[in-house]
């Protein structure tokens, strides 16, 4: 994505916050003060530790959470801005998602054909019958289905045409964006690349545009164009797919990348690897300064007083972290 | 080639259900040697916790043995005894669950039920037994044990009740350690520290380990051998140089082209079309030929044995068979059996 500078995004995100009230006055900062665009036809990987908000910031993009801060303008319309019904519907019929449990997210005493077809009556989509009929039919042709699935229901079918069958619920609208939430998790190795592989050609056929939320890293680099790391509600670095994996600059993303076990025992053999100290802080408690700290092998006492800005270190290179900061900054680590 | 100390053979599982029976293990056999790591990979449902729970007769009520020998230390286990089993459990094979709160119990401070496990099989007791157990969490990497010891469950992160499980493990030093996928809950910085933990520990007790997991990643970091389950069969066996370079199956094949490669740049994933068999009426013929690029007629008609290809490594496939070979030979065809 050379040309993303000139190119108007889909989606920008502005300082987004999404807290909750938790037990005891005590508030969860799930996604706090998050920045970032994705572009038309692209697809923006998501990855982080289970809980450092992923999720959250997903289902906050589509409103399914209220922001408590912050902005989300879908093709340069405010999201969270008070709406009509119709402007709602309007907007939700654009976004659509897939949600990771293939199992919970279908509705189990639903036929095949009125679960992906509940989109398209809420808004109205088809004139009649037949022509319900006729695009649930395309619609399961299109993910590798066919017509005699229609009258069955989710129970008697297996996790990856399960994965399917959310997947032509969430395309029957004619979305714009996607976002997939862990869509792949639950399957198996031999699962997911039917799965990946039908999400990437229905890209090209339809230019849709992605949000990949994933834990596999392997995977979101092979689907994503950029990729974006979080840690404990915060995004740390943001790059396009191949510098993230080169070049990692974040101290978490050079660790997160040298513990992902590489299928090829010969370069096993001669990895060395990185471990991080430590477990996950609490996102209820997080370290003051910069939350990475408290794991961070290069911290000094500048992180723990001062959080570190998201500065974009090179062209489309994002990072949050005083390594790469300010003058003044790289200068405080140093004494 | 170092001793086997556990050898399965021709172990086969059914499960009775309401609607029929379940053939979940289906002539599985193999050989686990001393201080070696021995992972078991396949697809979901295809074997690999039953097979590893039948080794500690810890299989739900409806399962059923059907045929087969597990022989520890030359001792059958298959037709232990109950009470047999209960002094093995634990002391000499112990197991390790993916998730750590099914074997925590969330009543209990943690030291309490490291105590438990040492004073069942080990008689040790009182200040003795609290600081074996504060030990033990500080060999799993567990800060400051002597205060661990005292907290509950739930006060603990995942990783760190996945520690607590492993230190209650090993704290009897098993001989055997089965550890049925001990990461897949929890994060690949929290996994690279686990396994290099067990990887630690194998080195200074000389454990052998079974590693249960789907993630190839994870077999080629930790594993010296692997097994290839599929549908209730082991298809192929061998080192992990064998497998990840040599495979001969085309299961295996696929479950390696399916993954894709941190270091190249693929625009499609080879994904294997199709689902795995319905145990509850298996194919008479090779369980993977429906979805096999290569079937041939006999690959459904009847399974295939295993073909040798070195003291280590082997495949259940037609394509290797001799008979097969040698009949493609005759004919001219060609087998197709390259990757
Ligand atoms: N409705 C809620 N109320 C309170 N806390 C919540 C709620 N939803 C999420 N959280 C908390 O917010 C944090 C982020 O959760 P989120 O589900 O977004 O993480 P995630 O990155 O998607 O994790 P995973 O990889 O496990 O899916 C967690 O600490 C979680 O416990
Ligand atoms: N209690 C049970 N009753 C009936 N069938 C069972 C029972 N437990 C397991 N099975 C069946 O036995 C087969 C093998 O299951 P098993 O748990 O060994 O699979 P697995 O290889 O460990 O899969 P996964 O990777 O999903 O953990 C499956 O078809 C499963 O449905
Ligand atoms: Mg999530
Ligand atoms: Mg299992």
């Amino acid at each position: 994505m050379a040309e993303q500078g000139k190119k108007k995004p889909l989606v920008q995100v502005e300082g987004l916050k999404r807290h909750f009230q938790v037990g005891g006055g005590k508030t969860l900062k799930a996604v706090d003060d998050v920045s970032f665009e994705i572009y038309p036809g692209e697809t923006f990987g998501l990855v982080g530790e289970s809980g450092c908000g992923k999720s959250t910031l997903g289902r906050t993009l589509i409103r399914l959470y209220d922001a408590t801060d912050g902005k989300v303008l879908f093709d340069g319309e405010d999201v969270h801005g008070t709406k009509s019904k119709t402007e709602l519907k309007a907007l939700t019929r654009r976004i659509q998602m897939i949600f990771q449990d293939p199992y919970a997210s279908l509705n189990q005493r639903m036929n095949v054909e009125d679960i992906i077809a509940e989109g398209m009556d809420a808004h109205g989509l088809a004139k009649n019958r037949a022509e319900r009929t006729k695009r649930v039919v395309e619609l399961l042709e299109t993910v590798g289905l066919n017509a005699e699935h229609a009258k069955r229901f989710p129970h008697e079918f297996s996790g990856g045409q399960r994965q399917r069958i959310g997947i032509a619920r969430a395309l029957a609208v004619d979305p714009d964006f996607i976002i997939a939430d862990e869509p792949i998790s639950a399957l198996d190795v031999s699962i997911q690349a039917q799965v990946v592989n039908l999400l990437q050609k229905l890209q090209r056929e339809r230019g849709l545009t992605y949000l990949f939320i994933a834990h596999d890293l392997s995977m979101v680099k092979h689907i994503s164009d950029r990729i974006g790391v979080m840690y404990l509600g915060g995004m740390v670095e943001l790059a396009t797919s191949d510098d993230l994996f080169e070049e990692p600059l974040h101290p978490y993303t050079q660790a997160l990348l040298t513990a992902i076990p590489i299928p090829d025992p010969r370069l096993e053999r001669e990895r060395k690897r990185q471990l991080l100290q430590g477990d996950l802080p609490s996102p209820i408690d997080p370290p003051s300064g910069c939350r990475f700290r408290t794991r961070c092998p290069f911290a000094t006492e500048h992180c723990k007083n001062k959080a570190p800005e998201w500065r974009e270190v090179r062209p489309n290179h994002w990072v949050a972290c005083h390594l790469y900061g300010s003058e003044s900054d790289r200068a405080a680590m140093k004494a | 080639m170092s001793q086997s100390l556990l050898e399965v053979r021709d172990l086969a599982v059914a499960f009775r259900t309401y609607i029929g029976e379940v053939q979940a293990v289906r002539g599985v056999s193999f050989d686990l040697n001393k201080g070696e790591t021995l992972a078991i990979v396949g697809e979901s449902g295809s074997g690999k916790s039953v097979t590893s729970k039948s080794i500690m007769r810890l299989l739900a009520k409806n399962a059923k043995i059907r045929s087969g020998e597990i022989r520890f230390e030359g001792e059958n286990l298959a037709a232990a005894s109950e009470r047999r089993m209960q002094s093995i459990r634990g002391s000499e094979i112990s197991m390790i669950f993916q998730d750590p709160m099914t074997s925590l119990n969330p009543t209990m401070t943690v030291g309490k039920q490291i105590i438990e496990v040492l004073k069942k099989h080990r008689k040790l007791g009182g200040a003795e037994a609290l600081a074996k157990a504060a030990e033990l969490l500080g060999l799993v990497g567990i800060p400051s044990p002597e205060k661990r010891v005292k907290q509950y469950p739930h006060q603990l992160s995942g990783g760190m009740r996945q520690r607590v499980v492993i230190a209650m493990a090993l704290a009897c030093s098993p001989k055997i350690l089965i550890a049925d996928e001990p990461t897949t809950a929890l994060d690949v910085t929290i996994q690279a520290q686990i396994l290099d933990l067990m990887k630690r520990i194998q080195e200074e007790t000389g454990t052998s380990i079974i590693l249960i997991t789907h993630d190839l990643g994870v077999v080629a970091e930790s594993a010296a051998r692997v097994a290839v389950m599929y549908a209730g069969i082991i298809v192929e066996t061998g080192t992990v140089d064998e497998l990840f370079y040599e495979a001969k199956h085309p299961y295996t094949w696929g479950l390696l082209a399916s993954m894709p490669k941190l270091h190249e740049k693929t625009s499609e994933l080879t994904a294997i079309p199709g689902t795995p068999p319905d145990l509850m009426f298996p194919p008479v013929g090779c369980p993977f030929a429906a979805r096999c690029p290569h079937a041939m007629e006999v690959c459904v008609a009847k399974m295939p044995d295993y073909t040798a290809h070195s003291d280590t490594h082997s495949a259940a496939c037609w394509l290797q068979d001799p008979r097969a070979q040698k009949a493609a030979a005759a004919t001219g065809a060609s087998l197709g059996g390259e990757r």
